[in-house]
Order: structure tokens, then C-alpha cells, then sequence
């Protein structure tokens, strides 16, 4: 294969180009520095999911049927191929659904970008400098895939279009090409998952495999490609405009190509939860802000939100899971222990009595009109009826986190990471990593930084 | 792209439990479990060997192409794991090794195949055993699993893929390789790992999920990613048993959203329980003689027969017309690129079957592929539907080959159906030949007469290990350690 670009001149051409163009010099720091909080959000919710014993059994599993290790598990002390290591830390990443998304693309490429990233750099022996360079590119990649996809009704997006992205952050981290990296974006659609979007709602983990499988078959592609392996003309097309998609927009993917960042469009989050239950939370917080609401005091919870959050109105939900997308169990966890991270969705809080008495009083509606102003809003509302006959309400347009809304501080970031460390890290090692991760560019080898990560 | 003669006509049975006990599904990991070697019949364990037999063979062949190499020593170490790269001195992990043996066994695109009975819609085969075989043996080495696991093993995982796909209808764009045979896979995995009855179910729901959805254009453009499906697949079997082991969960209804909804529009559970321990799939699967798109065997068969019965000189040949079916008819390239596009290209097979007067794994690649005297044929061939043969299909799937010479003479040979299947079975000598024209160039002819014997007599074998020891070439084991990084 030759080095030079060849004459196809089509939409990959343009995004694999957008790809290798980018550098630190030449975007805007805005931009970069997105691209370090996503590398720090990410790796926190990587850490915090490594807490979890089927993670930590899943990752032993990678670490043995690795024949040539040296990409680290996070947070285990153990190493494994860089597929396999992108396999078990890919899905810890997304087990406490505290990831960082994009509300345009519908999903969540940074995940993908960062697992693949660290996975490949390490193996690759790459400077800290590339491997932002490399999550920024397969960011904007995945996230473009994203948003010219229409997935088949049904479809969990995890495991599907953001694979793409995976596999162009290893490719650049591979030093490829211009040629390498499009048959390397080829290669991969294919390599997709036929997901089922149920498996989330019903609290079903292999949920949480369809990311780590997409960002290991990410890799999986990229691999291929220096094997010599290659892959049809436009399997984005094919892909996901007929197979997995049932339509795909080139002019939508393509849409400011190069001006509008997509990374710079996300969010993250400070709920361990489902986005589309962000916004009754937010708004039930607001009104707890103004007075204290006693779970005892509840006589019923009324939420109207849009459509895709309407539907996540279970209130008896069996595992943690399940009840990160249960609306109703996260209002009444809230109310009942005050928090609304990890614990609020463990297991003894899906047990919790007091939790699933006030969960049977929430009741959530479909909203059209709330509806028609998705993704731009994305609204609900909260009417609390207490015994006494009080009622509160509060309207949220958007959750908190947004970058148009209320965006993460970077010490709000800071805070998850040492939080969702603390079961896998010692706090002396996550404060360093988290400072050296900060400053990630400065790096000359990411190596050290996944070394102290990988703990012991 | 075919599709237009593909309007499936199903009854959408709704929505359905499909799991737990006495579903589907639970029937499906029930027998699993159950099922034993004194319970198959003597056809079923001949079927099973044959199989065997000739998915190491084509394992073999595919090992030494250029890509499945590198792919081999990138996943594999001389002292890599408990499983053998089949052709190389290389050893792995299961998933490892299921990866770099399942890309080589479709490498040739010579490996055997599963069809519905007569009387279903005629749709591309599938292929049980490239995901079935690569998964079994590497998991069976790890267990230190004895001749009768595996035959057992192998047609417990061939009834599961099977049955799934008999019971839906993948859509016509998507790839078989790399769907429901991965659940066959997990089946067969689960099974030498010893997994009790809820575990089974648990492993087939998990393995649902990781279904890929592979594009059939991959296989069109001749690109070779498409090699990878059933390997993968077989590694998601593997993942799917080593998953529920972990005490990860899949949906209630795993089979229900997935092939009766994202990836197939319907499902018929009754299909996959009907006659189970009766009626036996892998005795439905057939052998390929030649290594291209099953379509496109009637017509090189009938080519072959032409040259059996007549005296043709290739630089006389002025015309060649091929009459097939509606699927076969889309096998028309007259110039394939890649030695994977030359495998989908009935022009290319009839012509190298013409000039060369073979249709083997030569016939496909390096050399072949420049040859000037038989592109130079293969550019005369045209391809047409007939559509007399496609109203025949399933039961008939014929094809017609008439040759014209510049003197004015004209050749035709008509074939009904290509040998192979079950209704033209190949001759236990052809399977044998077949397999020592694979496998002696790789393991030589010593082991390759050893690895033959005792595949016919597996069901006496007390451990696999004595069979897989065989797969590697002989000679002191080199030490193939190679870098992993990548970059160019």
C-alpha cells in the first residue's frame, strides 16, 4: 500500500483526512482542553467500574488469554493484549453509566476514544501528546458517524457506530497513513454488534460488553489493517445506511466539518445514571434547594418529560442496572439518600424499602411537546404533592453538564475521578495521576501514567 | 447486490418469551446439557468426522496465506497459551486462537456448509463448522477434552447455530458468517467447559448479543475483513461462555430482540426445538469441491464435466455462455481483483476449470490471478439467470455451460445440482483427497495420514491434544516471537 492518498475523494476521504490533520497546535484550546476532561472523566468512570466483582472477574479472564501484554486493565494491576485490555476496560468504562455523551450524536464516542486510546498508546509507546491528539480525532470521528447514523429501531447504540471511532483513535496511534486509515475506518464497520437497546432497560450487564467488544474490535480493526487486511470502498454506507442504519446523511456528518467540534458539544455527567433521567433529577434537586422535601411526606411524584426519557418509567427496578434507567428510582433514591452517584443505584439501594415505597409514587408521561424541542431541549418536569397538601414544580430544559447549559468545572472532574478512584487506586497515586493527567500533552510516554493506573 | 427475489414471506409471530424453562431457548440448552454420544446415530458421528476432518484441512490450506499469518503470530507465541495456531508453531489463548484459526478456515472459501431442508427459501449457506471447529478445539485442548466432547460438542453447537437460523431470516445484506453460528460456537464451548443447564441458556443469551452484523459487500469487493466474521464469531462464542462464567447476564428475551427484530425481521421458535435429538442438521451440510461461493458450483462442475467428455483447446474457445439460477446469476465479474473476488466470480472459476483444467486453491490466487490466458477466457464468459432453473430452486439449483469454439463447434453440459450435499454426497476418497492436498503442504504427508486416522477414529481418543499436536508443522518448533507493535 502506498502512502499517498488515493482518488476516491468521498466523505471518508474527508473525515479520515479531518483525522490525521489534527494537532494540538492547530486547534483551538478550547478544544484541547475538552479533550483533557474527557481523558480525566473517562478514566475516573473507568476506575470507579473496576470496583465492580464481574468486572474485575471479566478482567482477570482478558489478562489470561493474553499472549503478549502490555496494555494495562486499569485499577487491577494487571496487563493484557491492548484488545483485550480495550475489552475489560471499555466495559467497566460504561458499567456505572457515568460516561461522558453527546446528546446531538445520541451516544457516548468518548469512552471508545479514551479506552482505545490508552490501550494503543501504551503498546505503541506513544507521548501524551499523541494520544490527546488520538481521542480528539476519534472523538470527532466516532461522533460524526453518530450523527449521520439512524440505527434500526431497537439498537443500543453502544457496540454499533462509535466502534468507528475506536478504530481511527488506534489508527492514528498506529501512525497510519492516509490510505491505512481509511481501510482501517472500512475495516471496522463491519465489525459491529447487532445490540438490542432492551438490554439496558431490563438491567441486563452484557449491556455494558457491547462497548468494551466495540472498543476491542476498534482495535481489533486497526490491527487488521497492519496485517494487510482490508475493507470494502464505504462500509459506512453500507453499514449504517442499510444494515445496522436504517439511513445514513453524509451532508449531516459532514456539517461543519473541521469548525464545529463535536467533543466540544458533549457532557458529563455528576449522576450515575441514564442522560434522559438528568432532567427530572436536575429538577427535583431544584426544588430540594428551596425546601426540604421528607420522603415521608410524598404523596405522589408527577414527571412529563420527551419521549426517550418517558420510557424509562420503571418503578421496580431489580438491579443497578436497571435502575439507572428508571427515572422513578433515581427521584426516589435522591430524596432518600441524598446522593445521586454510585450508591444511589447499588444494589442494597435497589432493595432498599423506603426507596421502592416512594419509587411506586412517581409516575412519568411522555410529553409531545417537550418532545418536538429534543435534542436542542431536553425537558421535564417535576410536581412534588405532599401530604399536606403542598405542591412544587419545577421545569428543567436541559440537565446540568451541558456545554450550553451548566458545564462540569474542571475541579467538579477532578472530584469524580478521586471519588470513583478511591476502590481501586490509593489516593496518593490517583491525586498524582490525575495532576500528570491534567497535563497530559506534557507527557513523554503515556506508559507511566497507565502504569500508575493500572495500580497494583 | 441480490435481493431482488428475496421478499420473505413470514408469519410475524409477535413478540414471545423465548427463554427459561421450556422455551425455545431453554429447550435449545436442555438438550445442550443432555445430549450424549450414546444418543447419536452412527450417520450423525460420520457426519461429525467428515466435518471435522475437513475444517482442519481447509484450516490448514487458508494458514499460509500472507494476511492469516501476520494475523497468526500477532495473536499467537511459541509458548502463547493452552491452544494450537493451526499451521504455525504457535500457541495461544482460546479466544486467541479461535481468532487466527477461523480466519484461516474461510480463507480458502473452501470450507463445508449448512442449507435448510428442501422447501425453505434458497438464501446463502451457512457455514457451522468455520465457527464451530476454530472454537471446539481450542477450548477442548483447554479442558483436555476427550474425541467423544468434541463430536459431542460439535453437534450440539451445530444443532444450536443451525436451528437459529433456520428459525429467522437474517436480512439478505448481512453476512451469515459471524451471526448464529456464534451462538453455536458458545454452545460448544460451553459444553467441554462442563456449564450446567441455567449457565447454558445464560451463555446462548450472551452470545445472542454479540452477534455481529457483517456487510455481504465485503465478500463482493473481494475485501478480506470478510475472512474475519466467522472468526470472530468463534471467539464470541468463547467470550459468551467465559461471560457467564463471570455471572454476566443477556436479556429475558435475548433471541426475540435479536433475530426476531435487529437483525432478522421474524423468528419462528418452533423451528428451533422441532425434532431436536431427532433430526440432525450437520447431516444436512455439505462438502465443497471447489473453494468458491457454493452458488457457483453447478456451473465448474458442469465446466469440469465439459472437459472430462471433450477435447477443448482454451485459445479456440470464442464464446462461453453460463445459464444458472437467480443467486448464482450474480456470481457474473468477468475481472476479479483479489483472490477473494475470484471466489465469487463464476467467469473466473469456469474459465480456470477451462484453461487450466482445475478449479483448486492455486486456481485463486498469486500466480493464477496473472494469468493472461485465462483472463483472457474468463473476459468471453457471460453469466444469465435463467429463470426456468430459479423457479427449480431450493430443491434443484442447476446450471448450463455452452462452449463455442471459433470453428464453429459448440459444447453443453447441464447440471442439476452440484455434488457435495446431501443429495450427491462426496466420496469418502474425495474428502480424503481433498483434505491431503491441504494439509500435507503444511504438516506434510506423515502427519497428515496420522491426523486422518485418528479423526476417523475420534470417538476412541481420550484427549484432544494427541489430534492438535499434529497441527503444527513438523520440525523443532522455531521460536516465532515477533513484535506486536504496529505502525508503518
Amino acid at each position: 500500500m502506498s502512502g499517498e492518498k488515493v482518488g476516491v475523494d468521498d466523505f471518508i476521504d474527508d473525515l479520515t483526512e479531518l483525522a490525521r490533520s489534527i494537532s494540538l497546535e492547530s486547534l483551538p484550546l478550547s478544544v484541547v482542553h475538552e479533550g483533557r476532561r474527557t481523558l480525566v472523566d473517562a478514566l475516573a468512570v473507568i476506575l470507579g467500574g473496576m470496583g465492580e466483582p464481574q468486572v474485575r472477574a471479566l478482567a482477570r479472564q482478558m489478562a489470561a488469554a493474553s499472549v503478549g501484554p502490555c496494555s494495562s486493565i486499569l485499577g487491577t494491576g494487571q496487563l493484557a493484549d491492548a484488545m483485550w485490555a480495550a475489552l475489560a476496560n471499555g466495559t467497566a468504562g460504561v458499567w456505572h453509566e457515568f460516561d461522558a455523551g453527546n446528546r446531538f450524536v445520541g451516544g457516548h464516542p468518548a469512552i471508545y476514544a479514551v479506552t482505545v486510546g490508552l490501550a494503543v498508546a501504551e503498546r505503541e509507546d506513544t507521548s501524551g501528546k499523541r494520544l490527546l491528539e488520538g481521542i480528539i480525532a476519534g472523538y470527532e470521528v466516532g461522533a460524526r458517524v453518530g450523527l449521520g447514523t439512524t440505527l434500526r429501531p431497537g439498537m443500543d447504540p453502544h457496540g454499533s457506530w462509535p466502534i468507528v471511532g475506536a478504530a481511527a483513535t488506534a489508527g492514528l496511534l498506529m501512525d497510519y497513513n492516509h490510505t491505512d486509515l481509511r481501510e482501517t475506518i472500512n475495516v471496522s464497520t463491519s465489525l459491529n454488534l447487532a445490540t438490542s437497546c432492551k438490554a439496558a432497560y431490563e438491567g441486563a450487564n452484557i449491556r455494558n460488553v457491547y462497548a468494551g467488544f466495540g472498543a476491542a474490535m476498534g482495535v481489533f480493526a486497526s490491527d487488521l489493517v497492519n496485517d494487510g487486511f482490508t475493507g470494502e470502498r464505504d462500509g459506512i454506507s453500507t453499514i449504517f445506511g442499510g444494515i445496522a442504519g436504517v439511513y445514513f446523511d453524509v451532508d449531516k456528518a459532514l456539517d461543519a466539518i473541521g469548525q464545529r467540534w463535536e467533543i466540544e458539544r458533549g457532557y458529563h455527567k455528576l449522576h450515575a445514571c441514564a442522560r434522559c433521567v438528568h432532567s427530572a433529577l436536575d429538577a427535583l434537586i431544584a426544588i430540594t434547594g428551596e425546601e426540604e422535601i421528607l420522603p415521608e411526606e410524598v404523596e405522589r411524584i408527577e414527571v412529563r418529560t420527551y419521549a426517550m426519557a418517558a420510557t424509562m418509567n420503571n418503578a421496580a427496578p431489580e438491579s443497578a442496572l436497571e435502575a439507572k434507567f428508571s427515572i422513578p428510582h433515581a427521584l426516589a433514591s435522591y430524596l432518600v439518600l441524598k446522593d445521586t452517584g454510585i450508591d444511589a443505584y447499588s444494589d442494597s439501594a435497589v432493595h432498599d424499602q423506603k426507596i421502592r415505597a416512594l419509587a411506586a409514587k412517581v409516575t412519568v408521561r411522555n410529553d409531545h411537546e417537550m418532545n418536538a424541542r429534543t435534542p436542542v431541549e431536553q425537558p421535564a418536569t417535576v410536581r412534588v404533592e405532599l401530604r399536606d397538601g403542598r405542591v412544587q414544580e419545577r421545569l428543567v430544559r436541559l440537565p446540568q453538564g451541558e456545554f450550553d447549559t451548566k458545564p462540569r468545572s474542571d475541579d467538579d472532574l477532578s472530584d469524580k475521578f478521586k471519588r470513583l478512584s478511591s476502590n481501586v487506586l490509593d489516593s496518593d497515586t490517583a491525586a498524582t495521576l490525575l495532576d500528570r493527567l491534567w497535563h497530559i500533552e506534557t507527557e513523554p510516554e503515556v506508559r507511566e501514567l497507565t502504569t500508575m493506573g493500572r495500580g497494583g | 447486490m441480490p435481493g431482488h427475489d428475496l421478499v420473505i414471506k413470514g408469519e410475524n409471530k409477535g413478540p414471545k418469551l423465548l427463554s427459561g424453562e421450556g422455551s425455545a431457548v431453554g429447550l435449545l440448552a436442555d438438550y445442550a446439557v443432555a445430549a450424549q454420544i450414546t444418543d447419536l446415530p452412527p450417520e450423525v458421528i460420520d457426519h461429525a468426522r467428515r466435518v471435522l476432518l475437513d475444517t482442519i484441512g481447509v484450516i490448514l490450506g487458508g494458514s499460509i496465506a500472507p494476511e492469516a499469518t501476520a494475523l497468526a503470530h500477532r495473536l499467537g507465541r511459541q509458548d502463547g497459551g493452552p491452544s494450537t495456531i493451526i499451521g504455525h508453531a504457535l500457541r495461544a489463548s482460546t479466544l486467541n486462537a479461535a481468532l487466527a484459526n477461523g480466519t484461516a478456515a474461510t480463507w480458502l472459501d473452501y470450507d463445508s456448509g449448512h442449507r435448510p431442508p428442501p422447501g425453505k427459501p434458497l438464501l446463502p449457506a451457512a457455514h457451522p463448522p468455520i465457527h464451530l471447529v476454530p472454537a471446539i478445539l481450542g477450548v477442548s485442548e483447554e479442558m483436555a477434552a476427550s474425541g467423544p466432547d468434541v463430536l459431542v460438542a460439535l453437534v450440539v453447537g451445530y444443532e444450536a447455530g443451525a436451528r437459529i437460523g433456520m428459525a429467522s431470516r437474517v436480512r439478505a445484506e448481512i453476512h451469515p458468517h459471524g451471526t448464529y453460528h456464534n451462538v453455536g460456537a458458545a454452545v460448544a464451548a460451553a459444553r467441554l467447559k462442563g456449564v450446567d443447564r441455567d449457565r447454558m441458556e445464560s451463555t446462548i443469551g450472551l452470545a445472542i448479543h454479540l452477534t455481529l452484523m457483517p456487510s455481504f459487500e465485503n465478500a463482493y469487493q473481494g475485501r478480506t475483513v470478510r475472512n474475519t466474521y466467522a472468526a470472530i464469531g468463534a471467539t464470541s462464542g468463547i467470550l459468551a461462555s467465559i461471560l457467564a462464567t463471570a455471572n454476566f447476564t443477556p436479556e429475558h428475551d435475548a433471541i426475540g430482540s435479536v433475530f426476531g427484530g435487529v437483525i432478522s425481521p421474524w423468528l419462528d421458535p418452533e423451528r428451533i426445538t422441532e425434532e431436536l435429538g431427532q433430526r440432525f442438521e450437520i447431516t444436512q451440510g455439505f462438502i465443497k469441491p471447489y473453494p468458491m461461493c457454493r452458488f457457483g458450483h453447478p456451473a465448474v462442475e458442469a465446466a469440469e464435466a465439459l472437459i472430462n467428455q471433450y477435447e477443448i483447446v482454451s485459445e479456440e474457445i470464442d464464446t462461453v455462455e453460463v445459464r444458472t439460477f437467480g443467486w448464482a446469476a450474480t456470481l457474473d465479474d468477468r475481472e476479479p481483483k483479489t483472490d477473494l473476488g475470484a471466489k465469487f466470480s463464476i467467469p473466473w472459476a469456469v474459465a480456470s476449470m477451462l484453461v487450466r483444467k482445475s478449479a483448486g486453491p492455486d486456481d485463486f490466487r498469486g500466480e493464477a490471478l496473472a494469468d493472461d490466458k485465462l483472463r483472457a477466457v474468463a473476459a468471453r464468459i457471460t453469466v444469465r439467470e435463467d429463470p426456468s432453473y430459479t423457479s427449480m430452486t431450493p430443491s434443484k439449483r442447476p446450471a448450463s455451460v455452452t462452449v463455442r469454439t471459433k470453428r464453429g463447434d459448440t459444447f453443453h453440459w447441464e447440471v442439476e445440482r452440484s455434488g457435495g450435499g446431501p443429495d450427491a454426497p462426496l466420496s469418502a476418497e474425495k474428502v480424503q483427497e481433498k483434505f491431503r492436498s491441504l494439509a500435507d503442504p503444511v504438516i506434510g504427508p506423515e502427519q497428515a495420514t496420522v491426523v486422518a486416522d485418528i479423526v476417523a477414529n475420534l470417538h476412541e481418543l481420550s484427549d484432544i491434544r494427541e489430534l492438535t499436536a499434529l497441527l503444527m508443522p513438523p520440525g523443532p518448533i522455531k521460536n516465532c516471537r515477533k513484535s506486536l507493535r504496529g505502525g508503518k
